[in-house]
């Protein structure tokens, strides 16, 4: 009786904590949120309380006049292309480094280790440069090919990792009856590796929409910009709209947090296989 | 040429189409800006004149004989991934020994704590920037003031005893859900039979984690430290977004910061592209020697 009273004890003392510091933990989120629902004037003298009348003018306001609806179409174009492409390279390139003995594949493989290790600042000034000389500049166009240059090698390291655990044999009969190369990949092997497709998707979708460093350094004009590029001006320029900026932060996040939120095993997935593998 | 030898060529002509288009991608936007950093970094350029003068070593040199602001940088650099690899690490491993059971609730909790690894970096710069940070309405100074210590008092992110640990913090804030995973997915993989034959032996829940958990764990120890001292070493966004591009009169000031503006605002690119060198040699190395000290003790034991 005692010991399962001071286990139960040790239980509800230990979830309790827990829910505290989850709470404090979350408190950002939570101030960003509530506080999107209220008008300036209150945020100045309310910024912890409940908003006294639920009103969504800030959301109308970063979507309409601060031209959100803009920056979230461009975000989703260029959101799709890079991830898009990126899953077709990636597992294309998988499937050649690890079911063939090319010439070269050890060299491919260092230099897509050596991608994944380097910052990202040490090529910027070239790259620069180079997209500038190719007239790629302020082009969606030209993000996307850096986007799908720049996260090519993870992707591929991972899905090479998967394929290399599937057996042969599957393949080698199909071969036998027929198959040219381009079947085996669409008929065998995507099937099989669709949960390391769908980690290395939901990762590169996260990082391209919340990437804004390369929209902000390659887009100049304005109806180009993303999402995050935009929040980033809205910083930047109006030091008093605390409440657009709030409505920005959460239509920024929302898709994410919804994604997270229903597809979160892919997320872990993705983690762990990506660190083991790094 | 024998007709077997054609058709396995012919077969692997196919392959190698596979690789073509990616590839080129790769070698065009990411090897070869690469390489033109590490090639730039011996030359005098503004970044516009058709000539680049050629100056040898002087942009190194001038690095670490002319440039005080480069040793700041450095100094703030390590500073930085000290406290996200102690913060990370250390709040990562608390939370995955409380929940890496796996049961509904502590999904759910893993769930709440790995949510800033998923949100973009703007929102959380903004969020923190002026939601908690902010010195006039801000929860960090609402707060103290309600409890009287109005003395403590500060503009955070200006302050620069506070300004390069506050964003430090919220570097924590984003990362240690990730380090949680790692180690939950560490902690999984211990058998249960060395629990049981513990609390048999009659070992309370601290001397289990001390002796069985956590050598256990080192493996996993190793990578998740090796990873947080990379993504350490080349943080940028935050620093970026929370104190205007790491100014805060120089407090915040690191190697990605100072590279970016010594080539993107004063134009001196071979001098930037010195930097990033360094910056690439530091995190290549810092990263090597710890991996061997961790496996050296990993033999050890």
């Amino acid at each position: 009786m005692n010991y399962i009273a001071s286990k139960r004890a040790k239980y509800l003392g230990k979830y309790s904590a827990l829910t505290l510091v989850a709470m404090v933990f979350l408190f950002p989120v939570w101030l960003v949120f509530i506080n999107s629902l209220k008008r300036d004037t209150e945020i100045y003298v309310n910024l912890f309380g409940l908003p006294k009348a639920f009103q969504f003018v800030n959301y109308a306001d970063a979507w309409i006049n601060g031209k959100f609806h803009m920056y979230y179409m461009n975000s989703i174009v260029i959101t799709a292309a890079s991830v898009g492409f990126i899953l077709v390279f990636a597992t294309l390139s998988a499937f050649a480094l690890s079911r063939r003995d090319l010439i070269g594949k050890k060299l491919i493989n260092v230099l897509f280790i050596i991608g994944i290790t380097v910052p990202v600042q040490v090529s910027l000034m070239p790259l620069f440069v180079l997209v500038k000389d190719m007239g790629l500049y302020n082009s969606m166009i030209g993000v996307v090919l850096i986007f799908i240059a720049f996260r090519i090698a993870f992707a591929t390291f991972i899905v090479t990792g998967f394929i290399e655990g599937i057996p042969v044999e599957l393949e080698e009969a199909a071969t036998i009856d027929g198959a040219n190369s381009f079947s085996l990949f669409t008929r065998i092997i995507l099937p099989l590796c669709k949960s390391s497709i769908s980690a290395v998707a939901i990762f590169n979708l996260v990082f391209v929409w919340n990437n804004f460093w390369f929209p902000l350094i390659f887009l100049s004009s304005q109806s180009k910009k993303t999402l995050p590029v935009g929040l980033l001006s809205f910083m930047g320029e109006e030091t008093t709209a605390f409440g657009k900026l709030f409505a920005g932060i959460m239509i920024l996040t929302l898709p994410v947090m919804i994604v997270y939120l229903l597809l979160q095993k892919h997320f872990v997935q993705g983690v762990t296989a990506g660190a083991v593998k790094g | 040429m024998k007709p077997a030898m054609k058709a396995l060529l012919k077969r692997n002509a196919a392959y190698y189409s596979f690789l073509l288009l990616p590839l080129t991608l790769y070698f065009l936007f990411f090897l070869y800006p690469n390489a033109s950093a590490l090639i730039w970094s011996f030359f005098k350029w503004d970044g516009m004149a058709p000539e680049m003068e050629f100056v040898g070593l002087k942009n190194y040199i001038d690095l670490f004989t002319k440039n005080t602001i480069f040793y700041t940088a450095l100094k703030n650099t390590f500073a930085y991934t000290i406290i996200l690899m102690i913060g990370s690490n250390l709040m990562g491993l608390i939370v995955a020994l409380l929940i890496h059971k796996p049961s509904k609730i502590n999904n759910v909790f893993r769930t709440v704590f790995y949510l800033p690894g998923v949100l973009a970096t703007v929102a959380i710069g903004s969020m923190w920037t002026l939601g908690v940070y902010n010195p006039n309405f801000g929860v960090l100074n609402t707060f103290l003031r309600s409890i009287g210590l109005d003395a403590l008092t500060t503009a955070w992110l200006a302050d620069p005893r506070t300004a390069l640990f506050c964003v430090a913090l919220v570097h924590v804030w984003q990362n240690m859900g990730f380090s949680m995973i790692l180690y939950i997915a560490g902690l999984q993989e211990i058998p249960e039979e060395l629990y049981e034959a513990a609390s048999i032996e009659g070992a309370d829940s601290l001397q289990t984690v001390w002796h069985i958990t956590l050598p256990l764990l080192r493996r996993v120890a190793s990578i998740v430290m090796v990873l947080v001292l990379i993504f350490g070493m080349r943080s940028f966004d935050l620093i970026f977004i929370m104190t205007e591009g790491g100014s805060a009169f120089g407090t915040t000031e690191v190697l990605t910061t100072l590279l970016f503006r010594q080539g993107f605002t004063f134009r001196k690119v071979g001098f930037s592209n010195a930097i990033a060198v360094i910056l690439l040699i530091v995190v290549v190395l810092t990263s090597a020697i710890q991996k061997i000290f961790l496996r050296e003790k990993d033999g050890g034991q």
